[in-house]
């Protein structure tokens, strides 16, 4: 009973709270300025391609894609995939101090009334799932209620121009359309809350600014080589392969998301049983 | 509920917080931890309360070893340096809010604490409260539960002379109900007028333990 309580807090305070309105609005607004800019992109080649039928899928796959795998050239400068990029470290930001701020701060009060370290670390895990979830339904929200007032297509089909949008690379299998459906949804979502879990664990073994700078390193590593070591590699659906043929597997990313995020529960658990709980300095 | 430490050490980073106290403090008893800034008394609390663990010994309530049969004491309540509560919410809000976690209490008894402590008329966000008025709301967490251990770190810090009067009556009535209550206070005299026995603390040490209506007792 104290457990739900306990998450009931987390939830209420930690997500449905006045206090993260700011932070959906941001995320609102660089959703917003990327569908801009894709609709900007679009503009540009319209006088020689015909990009009628865009859909909701097109905006996921320009945000979410990515970048083809890079390989080293002096003719072929390393451009981060920013709009990727950022979707991840916003997230990742605006979850990274909760959890060690509320141990410094109120959770000093709640940890010993409900009874159980971990209990304390599962309920924190339960809040980091429903933000991301959050942060995602916004992302998707937004894209849909953009695609509905420029009169594009609400669906998750992709739109053959797109392979001139995100230029897929050498290896590009030449397929018209492609069922990246979860790709572009399911994995962008699942490499976050691996990462957000994670570092939230190593918060508490580290600083917050540490496991902060963790996940970007992990995430522009993840761009810049492409492998399934690095888990960012999962998220982008350029990198898929349905796409192209040295691509990864769906099931592959699946499994080395969830991975992550059982490595993530258990540092956690085994770092709260001994963290010393103390006020902020 | 008694508390007992063995051969407690802690240490935080390279330093050396408490360092190797044994003493036992024994149940419904009003007790006293005497020191400097920085000698030790916080950590004390935060290892009674299991905020902290010792890196060497054993901090035992009432036969259980804390970090090892239990995380935190069954029954406890503190209120530790700079007590933290939710800006946005009220007086009420915030113990409303860490009642709920354990669910023993009604609103009833939270209006009765806020009346004990001199919030009751008080319906601002906790943000705008004075440095008096978040010492005794954190006062009022702490005791509202009626739990069998308080801990009281400095509760007479920020308070007015009617403050100071107040801790007094709230720790006479807490033993009174049974309950065992540690607390610190740089003002010696109003220390040992609350305690039934004191244990002074440097660097980390405990260097004596008195009872102050009895002879000093060395450690």
């Amino acid at each position: 009973m104290r457990f739900f309580k306990l998450i009931k807090y987390d939830l209420s305070y930690g997500i449905f709270n006045l206090k993260n309105l700011i932070k959906y609005i941001i995320f609102i607004l660089f959703f917003t300025v990327a569908c801009f800019e894709l609709s900007g992109r679009l503009m540009g080649i319209s006088s020689y391609q015909d990009v009628s039928g865009i859909s909701a899928g097109d905006h996921l796959f320009y945000i979410f894609g990515g970048m083809k795998e890079y390989i080293p050239s002096p003719s072929d400068p390393f451009q981060i995939p920013y709009l990727w990029l950022i979707n991840h470290l916003l997230i990742l930001y605006f979850t990274l101090h909760y959890a060690s701020d509320d141990l410094s701060g109120v959770g000093q009060q709640m940890i010993y009334r409900a009874g159980g370290r971990i209990k304390w670390w599962v309920s924190k895990c339960i809040w980091n799932f429903t933000s991301v979830v959050s942060y995602y339904l916004i992302s998707m929200s937004t894209i849909i209620v953009f695609c509905l007032i420029k009169g594009n297509e609400i669906s998750l089909t992709f739109s053959s121009f797109m392979r001139n949008i995100m230029y897929f690379g050498p290896k590009d299998l030449g397929y018209e359309t492609w069922d990246i459906a979860l790709e572009v949804t399911l994995m962008p979502f699942l490499v976050t809350l691996a990462l957000s879990i994670l570092q939230m664990a190593l918060s508490l073994v580290f600083k917050p600014a540490f496991a902060f700078i963790f996940s970007s390193v992990m995430l522009i590593s993840s761009a810049y080589y492409m492998t399934p070591y690095l888990i960012g590699n999962f998220s982008m659906a350029v990198r898929s392969d349905k796409v192209v043929s040295n691509g990864l597997n769906l099931t592959d990313g699946i499994i080395a998301a969830i991975g992550m995020i059982i490595i993530g529960i258990i540092i956690g658990v085994l770092a709260i049983r001994r963290y010393n709980i103390l006020s902020k300095e | 509920m008694s508390i007992e430490f063995k051969n407690v050490s802690k240490k935080l980073g390279n330093n050396i917080v408490i360092n190797n106290v044994n003493i036992e403090i024994k149940k419904g008893i009003v007790t006293g931890l005497k020191g400097i800034n920085g000698s030790g008394k916080t950590m004390m609390m935060r290892l009674i309360a299991g905020l902290i663990y010792a890196t060497k010994g054993e901090v035992i309530i009432d036969g259980k070893v804390l970090g090892k049969d239990i995380s935190f004491p069954p029954s406890i309540g503190l209120m530790l340096e700079n007590p933290a509560f939710l800006p946005g919410y009220n007086g009420f809000q915030n113990l409303k809010m860490l009642a709920s976690i354990k669910g023993e209490i009604k609103d009833e008894k939270i209006d009765e604490v806020l009346e004990t402590v001199g919030l009751a008329a008080i319906d601002k966000k906790y943000r705008k409260y004075s440095l008096g008025m978040k010492q005794r709301l954190g006062i009022a967490a702490a005791i509202m539960e009626e739990p069998d251990i308080i801990l009281l770190d400095e509760p007479t810090n920020s308070l007015d002379v009617s403050g100071v009067q107040m801790v007094q009556e709230i720790v006479k009535r807490e033993k009174e109900r049974g309950a065992t209550v540690i607390l610190s206070c740089h003002d010696s005299a109003l220390l040992e007028s609350m305690c039934d026995e004191i244990f002074n603390i440097e660097v980390g040490e405990i260097t004596a333990h008195y009872e102050p209506e009895k002879e000093q007792v060395s450690v």
